[in-house]
């Protein structure tokens, strides 16, 4: 009777990155994201600090693949362990990418330079939804009429 | 307002704290049933939930995930879908699917209980829209419906209780396209309120009403109907995992048997055993409740238990426009919606339609957008490129794409089924369901017209790309059909009130028992036919033939 093990009640091991992996880590990401146009790099961003900590921190899940990958990444040839990740072990690589990225776009420095200000609070006011109460946006809706059909064993009014 | 406290014989267990057994226990404890409810999961408060929080985009992915089978936690039971197109999306916490529902509040429309007499397919429905809608209306107002009344699409009724939410940029740019093209759109109903109500505060617009509400706007039904139940002496069983409904020597049910988190059996007796535990997971234990008296499963005479599964086959087309949307803003939900291509058209060469929602696109990780794995394998170079690639992509799609979501009306087949799997089981060594699900060739008519119409619909409102995602597998999240409805005991496992043809003390009120799914969100009207169900229930109560 096979127990798919990943149903477990354990928590997830709390392992931190060792800090040569982390450090290893930080130079792949530097070299995928350097200052580009007007945003900055991934060390610019403040990346590299605590919130690639928070990235793995939040996904730990991430740590096993992460270390398999950067362990056997050529810490003196940045773009080559990469290009090898890629094609030698794509889950590998995927967790950088996303860990890269996931700490990248969390940085308050990215967030201004793309003028997204994360997912805040934002009430509405009736004027937002008066604008389309009060204009003719829905007339053309309306003035088409009924869209829906009636079944025909059913009296119209028994609907 | 926790009760855990486990009670001798109730008038009824309820199996499941989602919309269906909030719905039971609220009603039934109301009117001064005892009642009791096992629910494998926990109570999630609104603090935990992560979107407010820097990190909403990464854990979406894993943690708070919708698909049971990518978070993997303990409350978790394992889905196996090799032999599925979709997977099956749910959460088991008190509020069921609800805590990670969307809030879309869509009634079925009168057509949708004919499908049989009207368009030849499916099975028409032992009801009428007309039966329904004060159930609706009644629903409407205890979860805080928000929308505008007056939709062409539906027959004249009552408005929803709460203003309409603002339809956003991205509504309006939508809607000015679907005007130039003379195509149904109108604000769409969310069970998200616009105002303060009752537990609910109002809707703040983060836009991540996937991942929970982080304000407590969202009308989850841990905090719409729970609070009720208990107040009026529900009691209510977290990290109870039933396992087995079971019946005495006269084949009438007369309990559960549960495993708690410390791994303990124990049985709760009831003289009413109400299911409700989802189009997967109430098929799943039915089956799972075989006996001599039932050896192919619990109230199974029929052959139907797990059969019919309906899934809603979900396409999703991004449209990005040069104007900034402000696209990540909610709620999320939907903006507007359209019924433009609902109705049966025997000239476009398949039957039955699909419903159109607008939602926003999230932030800049962008994972439902796709792509942002993909950079890399391309002529220019995984390295050299990729940060051009990012940055222009994100620079292009952030805050200017919103995604039309086409909802798929699948029809009943009973190849399609749940089952229980012969060697995968979950954590409790119960076995973990089975799921067989194909896209029929009328499904795969019906979505590519549809991805043609939306795609056309995005061009006439300006977008300059269009992204489509034809079958979405990550977007099961309305399963339906599994012990249907009907008159018949021979071709149906329930009648129209929910009660089992073999098991007359046994009423099951969740989205197994449609008949037909239509291409809404279910949400309403398994709200409304479990209220539907539960009233009848209590009226004809003494009537029921109970373990003696």
């Amino acid at each position: 009777m096979m127990v798919d093990r990943a149903f477990t009640d354990s928590s997830a091991d709390a392992d931190r990155l060792p800090v040569h992996l982390r450090s290893e880590l930080v130079s792949l990401a530097e070299t995928l994201l350097p200052r580009f146009r007007d945003m900055p790099s991934f060390s610019e961003a403040g990346a590299d600090g605590e919130w690639l900590d928070h990235t793995l921190r939040v996904r730990q899940d991430l740590l096993p693949e992460l270390a398999r990958g950067l362990a056997e990444a050529d810490q003196d040839r940045p773009r080559e362990a990469l290009r090898h990740l890629e094609e030698r072990d794509p889950p590998a690589f995927s967790a950088l990418i996303l860990a890269v990225t996931g700490a990248y776009f969390m940085s308050p420095i990215v967030r201004q330079a793309l003028g997204y200000p994360g997912q805040v609070p934002n009430p509405a006011t009736e004027a937002e939804v008066e604008s389309y109460l009060s204009d003719d946006i829905l007339e053309v809706v309306r003035s088409r009429g009924p869209l829906y059909r009636s079944p025909p064993s059913v009296k119209e009014g028994d609907i | 307002m926790r009760d855990d406290v486990r009670v001798p014989k109730v008038d009824a267990l309820v199996i499941g704290a989602g919309v269906g057994g909030s719905v039971a226990s609220a009603y039934l404890a109301e009117r001064g049933f005892t009642v009791l409810c096992l629910e494998q999961g926990r109570w999630i408060g609104t603090a935990e939930y992560p979107g407010d929080k820097p990190e909403w985009e990464l854990v979406a992915q894993r943690q708070w995930h919708p698909n049971p089978n990518v978070r993997a936690g303990p409350e978790d039971y394992p889905c196996v879908t090799t032999a599925s197109d979709v997977n099956p999306l749910m959460y088991n916490a008190v509020g069921g699917s609800t805590i990670l529902y969307g809030a879309q509040w869509a009634r079925f429309l009168p057509s949708d209980f004919r499908t049989r007499s009207l368009d030849g397919v499916g099975d028409d429905w032992p009801f009428t829209y007309a039966d329904l809608l004060p159930y609706y209306e009644r629903q409407d107002l205890e979860v805080g419906v928000a929308g505008l009344g007056g939709d062409p699409a539906y027959p004249p009724g009552a408005a929803p209780p709460l203003p309409p939410h603002p339809i956003n940029q991205m509504g309006r740019t939508a809607a000015l396209g679907m005007n130039e093209l003379g195509w149904h759109w109108w604000p769409a109903p969310n069970a998200i309120p616009t105002r303060a109500y009752g537990e609910l505060a109002r809707c703040q617009r983060y836009g991540t009403c996937l991942t929970g509400c982080p304000s407590g706007a969202k009308a989850s039904f841990d905090r719409v109907l729970w609070p009720k139940a208990l107040r009026h002496g529900a009691h209510l069983v977290t990290g109870a995992r039933v396992f087995e409904i079971t019946t005495d020597h006269r084949g009438r049910a007369s309990g559960a048997t549960y495993i708690d988190r410390e791994g303990r059996q124990s049985h709760q007796a009831a003289d009413v055993v109400i299911l409700a535990a989802n189009g997967v997971g109430s098929p799943r234990l039915l089956l799972n409740s075989a006996s001599s008296t039932f050896p192919d499963g619990l109230a199974n005479s029929s052959g139907l238990v797990g059969k019919r599964l309906m899934m809603h086959p979900y396409a999703a087309v991004i449209g990005i426009y040069p104007e900034d949307l402000q696209s990540w803003m909610g709620p999320a939900g939907q903006m507007i919606h359209s019924f433009e291509f609902y109705e049966t058209d025997e000239s476009r060469g398949f039957a039955r339609g699909a419903k159109w929602d607008l939602v926003p696109t999230g932030g800049p990780l962008g994972m439902r957008a796709g792509g942002i794995l993909e950079w890399g394998r391309q002529s220019e170079g995984l390295v050299e490129g990729f940060a051009r690639r990012l940055h222009e992509t994100v620079h292009t799609r952030l805050g200017h794409g919103f995604e039309w979501g086409i909802i798929a009306e699948d029809l009943p087949e009973e190849s399609n089924q749940v089952s229980l799997d012969p060697s995968v089981t979950d954590t409790d060594g119960v076995p973990a369901p089975n799921i067989t699900y194909k896209t029929s060739e009328n499904t795969q008519a019906l979505l590519d017209f549809h991805i043609a119409r939306v795609t056309e619909a995005h061009e006439a409102a300006g977008a300059k790309e269009i992204i489509v995602t034809p079958l979405m597998r990550d977007a099961g999240w309305h399963h339906l059909g599994t012990a249907r409805m009907g008159a018949d005991p021979t071709s149906s496992v329930v009648d129209e009130f929910g009660q089992s043809h073999d098991v007359p003390n046994l009423v099951i009120v969740d989205g197994s028992v449609f008949p037909t799914s239509s291409g809404v969100n279910p949400a309403a009207t398994i709200a409304a036919t479990s209220l539907r169900s539960i009233e009848r229930l209590a009226s004809t109560a003494k009537l029921i033939d109970v373990p003696r």
